[in-house]
């Protein structure tokens, strides 16, 4: 279904999309008043998008920086061209050990290879510790939100889940004893865990260590209990030299959810002893969009979510909108590379009001970059042909002053018609203007014709 | 100076008003305007809806007409934005000389005062693509010190009160072909600023973008009438008074 | 083995040199206030609570007054002994059900309340997670302004784990209620300590 139909179900109730509307817009109003109070907030924004840049520059070099300080380390480096190879090697270190229940926290690059239905098919449980990806877990959904997954959700929802999945009282729905309900039934995960995953925020290529942030100390929970730790990150979560954290880390929490710093900034150097620690460098498409000059900024994403929250049509459609597993107008310009057929509509899910780009932390030109895969979407014909259509003839119109101002008059004449009808998608809902008798062309002419020749501008 | 005036396609056909404001306004100013008869459009309509081959004539033609003014000035931001980014990208000079009516008046003309008289509650819709295509203003996400182009042109006018927003810069949905491929959300983000206007108070909404206003005020007719849209060339130009009652 | 094959594609696609900017040359860094009542009022927001004191006699007194008798109590600060030997808890998995964790951070940071807690001040990387409650210990000299002064004094080499750790466990994941008390501690103490008057 496209963007448009799905969105069309989303606002079939009003209250509830005026709710995730307001929800997510106290997001962005946190964000707004923890940025105003750093005085170097626009300097980190210019610093974090030149030290990506540079990085992206440099990439490989980095990438085998990092390999060869984390392998000194003691932790074991592999590499995965696809998602398919991603989750054969998380699988095969999970079989040497003989993994029954692996504990997840939250990691987008698992989401977009499918590892949890993977590891399933093999006879390993997998449990997904941060509070909001494990409510759609037991939903069997995906996250709606990527750093606040089960955003869509209303509590008494929630209440539902838990009731049929962890066994809680019908109808519980305070947050409070709900978020404990979670830590008692997940603490006992962790516990029994026989091997942890985690993604990874930010990979150091001078030290070999990778920093992973949570609020809830779910990733710190199973990689300090588990005695396999796989931590796995898209190539471009690399970055030169550790004091670059200060950049990262000052930006990433106040722009995700409003917060100075996220509870736990977890660095991780070498395994623990006794421990199995291994990071899994995953490509999946990343070096094609690096190829692709117009597109390659996309790259620098620290994956906060401030443009979801800015942005007014994700907040008045929801995450399910979109057909991307990251939605919003970051997801809206990584979902192209991947398949544009599929995804095809993603890019025009926007208005291009530019508060995305604005609001980026890494300053990635998004809506520019919405506006660039439009014309590659619709100069490989996947756009609908009566668009297509309908813009040619308004381009040949426009292009030619007689047929414009003879188009122009008949619209006046028929336009009370069209506004009484409501027919299409503009009078539906809205109003055309009231018919003026005469164009602002037309009343030009007319009134230099009146004036005195001399006084006439020159041809 | 004389002065090119582009007065982009649906600004002619439906809102003349609006043309004969800026124009009206251009004049009381002592310059003389000139209306090239060509182009009709842009060409952002098409190139925003992924077919940027499609508006290459447009850009053209105003290239051809327009060469020859020092100054062009539009009365409609998102116009001025995509003749600019065209120009740029193809290292035109002239995208260094079109300006959106506001900019014009407060960077160019420095005007200090205006002989407007507008006695209203008025709300300013900051259209997305003059605040953070063209910088009009500080947009709400940046934490520069604030301004805002159209809100200091309308503090010289007598009379008017500009109301606070909830959401003072919040996207009012109509974004091109975008209000009718995705009427819902567009509806749905033109009621959530209508409601902020009214809330407080608007008896008016201002824009510096004419599209908008299309928007806004198609959904004011149907929900709301008592709050008008008027253009801010309306407004600074002393016309509203005249054209609407 | 496709480490070569992606090598061989970023190599390919990535960009001409770009200059690694210089970021205080930017504008970055130094902005930010250093002082006590900064780092307590952003404790403060964070939901952690703060106490001063001159000596850790003081510290020792208000966890004798204030944590129950039987609580678990384990400690890597000196002159604050625990009643949990973590020297002789191999599996960490044991650690569960500790009521309090006490241990040194090695400073703090005004801007957003963390401390900088490393491994070997730990015993165990999960103790500041696993337990219910936390007692954090920072001298009043030790406080930075801001996360680049921060990384500043991070150490690197023999370093295994170190983190920087803002306030108590929360979550906003139901509706966006805070609540405190995740999967890590429910509340966290940070004891500044040893002022200059």
């Amino acid at each position: 279904m496209s963007h448009a139909a799905n969105a069309h179900d989303f606002l079939r109730d009003p209250a509830r999309a005026a709710w995730h509307d307001q929800t997510l817009w106290m997001v962005r109003v946190k964000r707004d008043r923890q940025a105003a109070k750093v005085p170097d907030w626009e300097a980190l924004r210019e610093a974090a998008s030149q030290i990506k840049e540079h990085t992206l520059s440099r990439l490989a070099e980095y990438l085998e920086e990092f390999e060869s300080r984390a392998a000194a380390n003691g932790i074991q480096v592999h590499w995965a061209a696809d998602g398919e190879e991603h989750n054969r090697i998380v699988h095969g270190i999970l079989a040497r050990h003989g993994v029954r229940k692996l504990v997840k926290s939250k990691s987008m690059l698992t989401e977009e290879c499918h590892l949890n239905r993977h590891l399933e098919e093999h006879g390993i449980e997998v449990i997904d510790t941060d509070l909001g990806e494990r409510i759609v877990q037991l939903q069997r959904k995906p996250p709606s939100h990527i750093v606040m997954p089960a955003i869509h959700l209303k509590r008494a929802e929630v209440g539902e889940v838990f009731h049929e999945h962890l066994g809680t009282p019908r109808g519980l729905d305070d947050a409070q004893e709900l978020t404990e309900a979670a830590r008692q039934h997940l603490r006992r995960q962790f516990l029994t865990a026989d091997a942890a995953l985690t993604g990874v925020n930010f990979a150091v290529a001078e030290t070999g260590g990778f920093v992973v942030c949570t609020n809830e100390g779910n990733a710190d929970m199973g990689a300090h209990l588990a005695p396999v730790h796989i931590a796995c990150m898209g190539i471009e979560k690399i970055i030169p030299k550790q004091e670059h954290l200060g950049v990262f880390l000052r930006l990433l929490a106040r722009s995700a959810t409003g917060q100075p710093s996220t509870v736990f900034s977890s660095h991780f150097y070498k395994p623990r002893p006794g421990q199995e620690m291994h990071i899994v460098l995953v490509d999946n498409g990343r070096s094609r969009q690096l190829g692709r000059e117009d597109y390659r900024r996309s790259l620098a994403c620290i994956r906060c979510a401030a443009c979801f929250n800015t942005c007014p049509v994700y907040r008045r459609s929801g995450g399910y909108s979109y057909s991307y597993f990251i939605a919003g107008p970051i997801g809206s310009i990584l979902a192209p590379n991947v398949d544009k057929a599929a995804h095809g509509d993603m890019p025009f899910a926007s208005t291009l009001c530019g508060s995305c780009s604005a609001v980026c932390p890494v300053k990635i030109d998004i809506h520019t970059q919405l506006l660039k895969w439009r014309q590659e979407i619709t100069a490989e014909g996947h756009a609908p042909w009566w668009k297509t259509l309908a813009m040619r003839v308004t381009g040949l119109v426009l292009k030619r002053p007689a047929l414009y101002a003879l188009a122009g008059r008949l619209a006046r004449h028929f336009l009370p018609l069209v506004n009484l009808l409501k027919l299409d998608p503009w009078t539906r809902s809205r109003a055309l203007p009231e018919a003026p008798g005469q164009s602002f062309r037309e009343w030009l002419a007319e009134t230099e014709r009146a004036k005195p020749p001399a006084k006439n501008p020159p041809p | 100076m004389t002065l090119g005036l582009f007065i982009p396609c649906y600004v002619d056909q439906l809102y003349p008003q609006v043309g004969r404001a800026a124009h009206s306004l251009l004049c009381q100013l002592g310059h003389e305007v000139v209306v090239p008869a060509r182009p009709a459009c842009c060409g952002q309509p098409m190139s925003n809806s992924g077919y940027a081959s499609l508006s290459e004539g447009c850009v053209a033609d105003f290239r051809a007409e327009f060469d020859r003014f020092e100054r062009i000035v539009s009365p409609s931001g998102s116009c001025v934005l995509h003749l600019k980014e065209s120009l740029e990208a193809a290292h035109h000079p002239l995208a260094h000389r079109v300006h959106e009516l506001c900019e014009f008046l407060h960077d160019i003309e420095k005007v200090t005062s205006l002989p407007a008289r507008f006695p209203h509650k008025v709300g300013l819709h900051s259209s997305c693509h003059g605040l953070r295509g063209l910088g009009l203003g500080r947009c709400s996400e940046c934490l520069a010190p604030e301004f805002s182009k159209p809100a200091k042109l309308l503090s010289l006018v007598e009379g008017l009160e500009l109301v606070t927003l909830e959401r003072p810069d919040e996207c009012c949905g109509f974004g091109g072909t975008f209000s009718v491929f995705e009427p819902d959300v567009s509806v749905s983000m033109g009621r959530d600023r209508i409601r902020d206007h009214a809330g407080h108070g608007a008896e008016f909404i201002t824009s510096a973008d004419m599209s908008c206003l299309m928007h806004l005020g198609g959904l004011l007719a149907r929900e709301a009438p008592q709050v008008k849209a008027v253009h801010i060339a309306e407004i600074l130009a002393g016309c509203v008074a005249e054209q609407r009652g | 083995m496709s480490r070569a094959t992606i090598l061989d594609a970023i190599r390919r696609a990535q960009p001409a040199l770009k200059p690694l900017p210089e970021p205080a040359a930017l504008g970055v860094g130094g902005r930010m206030e250093n002082s006590i009542s900064q780092f307590v009022a952003t404790l403060d927001f964070i939901g952690a609570r703060v106490i001063r004191g001159r000596s850790l006699e003081e510290a020792a007194l208000w966890l004798r007054e204030n944590l129950p008798a039987e609580a678990r109590l384990a400690s890597t600060v000196p002159g604050l002994p625990g009643n949990v030997d973590l020297g002789a808890v191999i599996d960490p998995h044991l650690l569960e059900g500790l009521h309090t964790a006490v241990f040194p951070a090695r400073f703090g940071v005004c801007e957003n309340g963390a401390v900088w807690v490393e491994e070997s001040d730990l015993g165990h990387r999960v103790l500041p997670m696993i337990a219910e409650q936390l007692f954090m210990v920072v001298r009043a000299a030790d406080l930075v302004a801001d996360m680049h002064e921060a990384y500043r004094r991070v150490g690197q080499a023999g370093l295994g784990f170190g983190l920087f750790l803002a306030g108590p466990s929360k979550t906003a994941d139901i509706e966006q209620c805070l609540v405190i008390g995740a999967h890590g501690a429910r509340g966290a103490t940070v004891f500044i300590w040893d002022e200059v008057v």
